[in-house]
C-alpha cells in the first residue's frame, strides 16, 4: 500500500467509531446522521510534497473552477489553480485518468489549489465572469489569484465530484490571458436557450460531459442563469444527457443475442450484461464491508435501482450520481450498435475502494468494459454462468432482487 | 381529400369513465391503436417489455351518441390523449370525431374547447392472448386488493399473489420484513376454486393495472401457478382486462 494511502486509512480510522449503518445510504451527502459535516468526508492532513509551492499570491494555468454546495444558495465558487504548469490541462479532465490508482489521483489533485469567493448562485457579477471564462476555456487560462491568507492543504472528497487538495478565501482574482471558448459557447451564453437544450447541443457537437458539466456549473446555460455546485452539476449533467441518448436508443432494433461486458479498475468490478429486449436499466452495488461508506458492516450491502422503457420518476437515492454514470456510458455503447437492450449492471465496491473519487470512475470504468469485445451467449442461463465466475458475491443474491433477470414475458405462454 | 362520407363521432356524457380507463392504461403503454367499430371502441396493445397486455373494450351504449359509418384504427399517443382528457371536468362532455388526419376531441360545456390529436404509426402487428386455463377465479373489492399491494410494497417490489380454500392471499417477503394480507373466502363477491394456486409479480406492475379500480366495483382475478394473472375490471358497458407475465420465483 502506497505512503499517501496508508495515511489517509489512519486518518479514516480516527473516525471509525461514529460510522453507521446510514453512512452507505447518505454517502455524506444526505447527512443522516444530523451532524454539520461528514466526518467520514472530513478534511484529511496528509503531507503532501506540493504544500511548499503554496504562496498568499499564486499565478498559474487554472484548468477548471469549483463550485461548493455547503449554505446554498450562498455557495463557494473560485478557480483550480495548478502550482505547477505541467500537465495543468489534466488535473481537472478525468478522462484522462482512466488507469491511474488512488494514490495517483490524490497527487495529481494535490496540484491544484481551490480559491473560494461566496457567492449567491442568482447574482452574475464580474468575478462570476471571470470564474464562467475560466470553466468555458478549453484549455487552461493563466489566472493571477491573491488569497487572504496561505491555503492550507487538506484533502476533501466527495462521491459524486473529484477529491480536493489546498484551498484558501480569494482576496483578489484576475485572468491574465484570452481565454479559449468556442464560438457556438459563447453564444449560448448569450442565447435564450433552456438549460437542457444546451447540454444536449454541446454533447451532439462532440463535447464530453467533463466539459460540458464545468460549463453548466459556472452558470453559463439556461434562461435564467445562475451557478450550480460543481456535484449537482455532474449528475445533472449526467441525466440530461443520458435521457436524450435513451431516447434515441428506443427508436433502434433489439439487440438478438446476450452480451456480457466487464471490467475492473480502482477496486470497483462491473459486470454489464445486455438482454435482448426493449430499453430498460438496473443497477446494483454491491459494498464490501470496510470501505468508507461499510465500516458498520460485517457482510456486503447491496443497492439497487432501476428504470423501465418509460424512465424514472424519482431520483435513484441509494446509487445517486453512480446510476446516472453508469447509465450515460451504457446507453452511449447501445448507441453506438445502433441497438436497444435491457441492461443490467454488477458493480462490486472491494475492500480496497477506501476513498471515493468521484463518479468519473463509474463512468470512465463502464466506458471502458462497453469498449471491449463482449462475450455473446443465446441463453441467458448461459450469460449468467458466466458473470457468476467473476462476481465476489453469489449471484443468487444478486438475482432475488432483480426485476428483469426474474420477469417472464407474455408470449413465453402463447 | 375531404372525407365527405367517411365519419366517426362519438360523445361521452361522463369524461371520469374515459379518463379512469386511460390512466391505467397510458401508465403502461404509450401509443396504441384505438379501433372504433360498428358496436364500440376497442384497443389492445402490450407494455414495450412485453410483460403486461390491455384489453379494452367500450361499448357505444355508454355513449350519449355514436355514429360510425365503417371501422376506423386511429394511432393514439396515449400521454397526449391523458393530457387532454385531463382537461374536461365531471360535468362536462367530452365528443370524439375523426377529422382527416387528427383526432378531434372537444371538451363542451359553457365553452367548446377542442383539441386535434395528431393520429400516429402504430404497429399494426396483431397482438395473441395466450390461453390459460385457471384453476382459481375470484371476485374481490378492488380497493381492499390496491390496499394490499400497498402493503406489500413496504417490504417488497415483488408479490405473491395465492388462492386456497382459505381465501385470497397477498404475501411479500424481504429484508426488511414481512406482510401478509388475507382476503377470507366470506369477504370476496364471488370464490371459484379448483385447486389452490399461487404466481408471483412485480408491484410496480400491479399498482399500475390497478388505477383502473376507480372504474369498477369489483376486480375479477383469475389466478394459476407461475402463468399470467388476468385482472378484469367489469363495470356497465366496459370491459378492461390485464394480462400479467409472473417473476420467476427464485427464493
Amino acid at each position: 500500500m502506497g505512503k499517501i494511502k496508508c495515511e489517509i486509512v489512519k486518518a479514516i480510522m480516527k473516525y471509525r467509531p461514529m460510522s453507521r449503518k446510514l453512512c452507505l445510504a447518505c454517502k455524506g451527502s444526505r447527512l443522516l446522521c444530523h451532524r454539520p459535516k461528514c466526518p467520514l468526508l472530513t478534511k484529511i492532513n496528509i503531507q503532501s510534497s506540493f504544500e511548499r509551492k503554496l504562496r498568499e499570491e499564486i499565478f498559474g494555468p487554472s484548468p477548471s473552477i469549483f463550485v461548493g454546495h455547503s449554505g446554498y444558495p450562498n455557495v463557494f465558487v473560485g478557480p483550480l489553480t495548478a502550482v505547477e504548469d505541467e500537465k495543468a490541462d489534466i488535473l481537472d479532465d478525468p478522462s484522462k485518468w482512466y488507469g491511474l490508482d488512488l494514490e495517483d489521483i490524490v497527487k495529481l489533485r494535490s496540484m491544484l489549489v481551490r480559491g473560494k469567493t461566496r457567492k449567491n448562485v442568482k447574482k452574475m457579477d464580474k468575478i462570476v465572469e471571470k470564474n464562467q471564462e475560466v470553466a468555458l476555456s478549453i484549455k487552461p487560462v493563466d489566472t493571477e489569484v491573491k488569497f487572504a491568507k496561505k491555503p492550507k492543504y487538506s484533502l476533501t472528497f466527495s462521491p459524486v465530484s473529484q477529491p480536493l487538495g489546498a484551498s484558501g478565501i480569494i482576496e483578489k482574482f484576475d485572468v491574465a490571458e484570452n481565454p479559449k471558448i468556442p464560438k457556438r459557447v459563447d453564444n449560448l451564453l448569450e442565447d435564450k436557450v433552456k438549460a437542457n437544450e444546451a447540454v444536449v447541443e454541446l454533447y451532439e457537437r462532440g463535447y464530453d460531459v467533463y466539459y460540458i458539466s464545468r460549463a453548466f456549473s459556472s452558470g453559463a446555460f439556461g434562461i435564467e442563469k445562475r451557478l450550480v455546485p460543481t456535484r449537482w452539476s455532474i449528475t445533472a449533467v449526467d441525466d440530461i444527457v443520458g435521457k436524450h441518448v435513451i431516447s434515441k436508443i428506443k427508436k433502434y432494433s433489439e439487440i438478438s443475442e446476450y452480451m456480457v461486458f466487464h471490467n475492473t479498475y480502482l477496486y470497483n468490478h462491473f459486470e454489464i450484461l445486455l438482454m435482448p429486449s426493449k430499453w430498460q436499466f438496473e443497477m446494483f452495488e454491491a459494498w464490501a464491508p470496510n470501505t468508507i461508506w461499510t465500516l458498520a458492516y460485517t457482510k456486503p450491502a447491496i443497492n439497487v435501482e432501476r428504470e423501465g422503457f418509460f424512465g424514472r420518476t424519482t431520483y435513484a437515492e441509494s446509487e445517486a450520481g453512480a446510476y446516472y454514470a453508469a447509465r450515460l456510458a451504457v446507453a452511449e455503447a447501445l448507441e453506438k450498435m445502433k441497438k436497444q437492450a435491457c441492461a443490467v449492471v454488477f458493480r462490486e465496491i472491494y475492500e480496497g475502494y477506501i476513498i471515493p473519487v468521484g463518479v468519473w470512475e463509474i463512468r470512465e470504468n463502464v466506458r471502458k468494459a462497453m469498449e471491449k469485445k463482449p462475450k455473446k451467449f443465446s441463453t441467458l442461463k448461459e450469460a449468467l454462468e458466466d458473470i457468476k465466475t467473476r462476481l465476489k458475491i453469489p449471484l443468487e443474491v444478486y438475482l432475488k432482487r432483480s426485476s428483469p433477470l426474474n420477469q417472464t414475458k407474455l408470449e413465453w405462454f402463447l | 381529400m375531404n372525407g365527405v362520407s367517411k365519419m366517426f363521432r362519438a360523445i361521452m356524457p361522463e369524461p371520469k369513465i374515459m379518463r379512469n380507463t386511460f390512466a391505467a392504461i397510458s401508465n403502461l403503454i404509450d401509443e396504441a391503436n384505438l379501433k372504433a367499430k360498428e358496436d364500440g371502441l376497442y384497443l389492445r396493445a402490450m407494455d414495450p417489455a412485453h410483460v403486461a397486455l390491455v384489453d379494452m373494450e367500450m361499448r357505444k351504449e355508454i355513449f350519449e351518441e355514436y355514429e360510425i359509418d365503417e371501422e376506423k384504427t386511429f394511432g393514439i399517443d396515449l400521454d397526449r390523449l391523458m393530457t387532454v382528457l385531463k382537461r374536461a371536468k365531471s360535468d362536462d362532455r367530452i365528443i370524439l370525431e375523426h377529422k382527416e388526419e387528427v383526432l378531434r376531441i372537444t371538451i363542451e360545456n359553457s365553452a367548446k374547447r377542442s383539441f386535434d390529436l395528431p393520429l400516429i404509426d402504430v404497429s399494426e402487428e396483431e397482438i395473441r392472448i395466450p390461453e390459460l386455463d385457471y384453476p382459481c377465479v375470484i371476485e374481490i373489492d378492488p380497493d381492499a386488493f390496491e390496499a394490499g399491494i400497498k402493503d406489500a410494497e413496504t417490504v417488497s417490489d415483488h408479490v405473491t399473489l395465492k388462492a386456497s380454500e382459505d381465501g385470497f392471499f397477498i404475501v411479500a417477503k424481504g429484508d426488511l420484513g414481512n406482510v401478509e394480507v388475507q382476503i377470507r373466502k366470506e369477504q370476496t363477491l364471488t370464490f371459484d376454486i379448483n385447486e389452490s394456486a399461487r404466481s408471483m409479480f412485480s408491484i410496480e406492475y400491479l399498482k399500475d393495472i390497478l388505477k383502473a379500480s376507480k372504474i369498477a366495483d369489483s376486480i375479477k382475478v383469475y389466478l394459476g401457478n407461475d402463468i399470467p394473472v388476468k385482472l378484469e375490471f367489469l363495470a356497465p358497458g366496459i370491459k378492461l382486462t390485464f394480462l400479467l407475465a409472473p417473476r420467476i420465483e427464485s427464493e
